[in-house]
């Protein structure tokens, strides 16, 4: 007998997926949404029932110096070392993509480790080495850190867009007249940048979130968003925190999308030119 | 009349302990269209790259124009070079592909203008400026990355195998086209193809190479009709390899057997007393019956044991001699049946022997 619709085991599998697909979601996602809706309510102490809607612990997130100065720390933080990670990140991608060297192989290892190894380790092994060398605890270690955790996200995007992009554009270039910095200004960055801005935007997400190893490498008076409101979970569950965290969600929820909506316009930014072509061909 | 325009002195290039190209003289002159035929791995392309500038030989001499290029770096070179997969820029519309070369050479903007729709007129596609290489066809892209090779007013065209992402029906049409351009040009090129059809039908000259060695060079017509090595004879297409030996003389040619009771008439002059290897392309004979018996023609015996249709051609494979030959033909009519007794029609000059 043929069934002409799909069998009930098949349709069965089906719904699991489904419910098990939801499950997933619901899991990642309510604990969020709890802390958005419980950031909106009034009492003292986040806790259900909801008891009303307000916007005054955002209002006293914004007086807190303490958080406002935590939160600047992370940004300057978070930027310079993006920064930087991405100008060594996309040349070191764009060694590893394009030349065969003496030591190739371990500078990709080297360059990839650091998002296998686990961050504590990072973290006390940076500060021995430079404990070494007779330097203290200061932001340039922890700038110096943040470039460790974040360089591979740089390379390891860029280096797999540069790969996808076939040499013999850069080539055709090069016959062409463009010597070996015209055609990487005029074809391989162009080409390479939605990648770089992506790792950019990795790196800084990567730095903005690092806990553990800037637990040890940061000095005494620095704090950046994630040691601060550690601390701050020391004492209580602040509502503060609830309304913290909210801008946070907004704000990685913004960042990444805006990101794609910029990486999209420098994709397509090589093809807005449009010369009149109004006279006639001679 | 002419003079010689790429000029390569002993040239090698060798990657570790593996020669990619060994010992390599090589003259092109003055606008002509030299192929350089071989399969994959045979040198060819690492040729052509060293001439670009692509690649740095290990020793030898290149030589532009009676200038020794070998230092000069690519960029310098001022060689139109048309890659396999075209290597069209893709962030780029076809006009700034092909006005790319023209911002290096300091061409004022009218100019650039004007020259880049003149390449577009000599390729045939007016009209497609404004278009990303992803809008454009197969066809298409081939034509804007010749416009974009040719509008620098290269002192040499390279061609890498620029037809072979193409359809067959697409890539004869743009065999006819490249040939129409560089001929109108009047361009030295050096064409690296691994297609004896595209060889043979588009170049002055061709060069066959194998195991980065120059095997033979000569016209087209030369290399296919007198080839002088057995590697050269079965690069075009299927031989039948038989064993004579010398018998007897007949007038220009020699009677050779074959075997037993089977003669045949071989041009030139051949060792008697010893066997000799014969080659026979599979298109240079003929399975029919009746052949009239004229002067310089052998008529062999032989029985059709199958054949495959091949549309316009059919092939034959007969027993004839003691062993079975390959046959390729046009078909007129209906194909002669498996079993049917024919007769093999071979000419004297037909029979290669090296």
């Amino acid at each position: 007998m043929t069934a002409a619709g799909p069998s009930l085991g098949a349709r069965a599998s089906s719904g699991l997926l489904w419910l098990f697909t939801g499950l997933v979601y619901v899991f990642m996602l309510a604990p969020v949404f709890v802390i958005v809706l419980l950031a909106f309510n009034p009492p003292e102490f986040g806790s259900f029932p909801i008891t009303g809607m307000t916007l005054k612990w955002f209002w006293a997130l914004a007086d807190n110096r303490p958080i406002i100065e935590a939160i600047k720390t992370s940004l300057l933080l978070g930027l310079a070392s993006s920064t930087i990670s991405t100008v060594i990140g996309t040349a070191a991608a764009y060694a590893l993509a394009r030349f065969r060297f003496v030591g190739r192989d371990i500078v990709q290892l080297l360059l990839t480790l650091p998002i296998l190894v686990p961050h504590i380790i990072l973290g006390v092994g940076l500060l021995l080495a430079f404990r070494l060398i007779g330097m203290s605890k200061s932001f340039t270690l922890l700038v110096i850190g943040h470039v460790a955790i974040t360089l591979p996200f740089v390379v390891l995007t860029t280096q797999h867009r540069l790969q996808a992009i076939p040499s013999s554009l850069e080539e055709a270039a090069r016959t062409l007249g463009a010597n070996r910095f015209e055609t990487f200004r005029e074809i391989t960055l162009p080409l390479t940048l939605p990648a770089i801005f992506a790792g950019f935007l990795f790196a800084f997400m990567m730095s903005f979130d690092e806990l553990t190893a800037t637990l040890f490498w940061r000095p005494a008076n620095v704090e950046t968003v994630p040691t601060h409101v550690l601390g701050m979970l020391q004492y209580s569950v602040n509502q503060e925190i609830n309304a913290l965290a909210t801008a946070l969600i907004v704000v990685s929820v913004a960042l990444p999308l805006g990101g794609m909506l910029i990486a999209r316009r420098v994709a397509l930014g090589g093809r807005a030119k449009q010369p009149a072509a109004v006279e006639k061909p001679a | 009349m002419s003079t010689v325009a790429i000029d390569l002195r002993r040239v090698e290039k060798w990657f570790g302990t593996v020669g990619a190209v060994v010992e390599l003289d090589l003259q092109v002159r003055d606008g002509e269209f030299v192929a350089l035929l071989g399969s994959s791995g045979c040198g060819k392309t690492t040729t052509l790259r060293m001439i670009a500038g692509l690649e740095q030989p290990t020793s030898g001499d290149i030589f532009l124009k009676d200038r020794r290029i070998n230092d000069v770096p690519v960029h310098k070179r001022n060689v139109g070079m048309v890659f396999q997969n075209h290597a069209l820029f893709p962030h780029k519309t076809a006009f700034d592909n092909i006005a790319f070369g023209l911002k290096y050479r300091k061409v004022p903007k009218p100019e650039i203008q004007r020259r880049v729709r003149a390449a577009l007129e000599l390729v045939r596609l007016p009209h497609v400026e404004e278009r990303l290489p992803s809008q454009l066809s197969g066809g298409q892209q081939q034509r804007i990355a010749v416009a974009r090779a040719i509008v620098i007013e290269p002192d040499i065209l390279l061609f890498d195998e620029p037809l072979s992402s193409l359809d067959a029906g697409l890539r004869e049409e743009m065999r006819i086209e490249l040939k129409r351009i560089q001929r109108t040009l009047g361009i030295t090129t050096v064409f690296v193809t691994h297609d004896q059809a595209e060889a043979l039908s588009m170049s002055d000259r061709v060069v066959v190479m194998h195991d980065g060695r120059k095997e033979q060079e000569g016209t087209p017509e030369d290399v296919f009709r007198r080839p002088t090595s057995e590697f050269v004879t079965r690069f075009f297409g299927f031989v039948n390899e038989l064993t004579g030996t010398v018998v007897g003389d007949d007038g220009g040619c020699q009677v050779m057997r074959i075997a037993d009771g089977v003669t045949v008439r071989v041009a030139g002059k051949h060792e008697a007393g010893r066997p000799i290897k014969l080659l026979l392309r599979a298109e240079r004979a003929r399975v029919g019956r009746g052949f009239a018996p004229v002067a310089d023609v052998s008529i062999i015996p032989a029985t059709v044991r199958r054949s495959d249709y091949l549309g316009m051609l059919v092939r034959y494979f007969v027993d004839a001699a003691g062993q079975q030959l390959q046959v390729i033909q046009p078909l007129e009519g209906s194909a002669f049946r498996d079993g049917e007794r024919v007769e093999l029609r071979v000419r004297a000059e037909d029979w290669i022997v090296l």
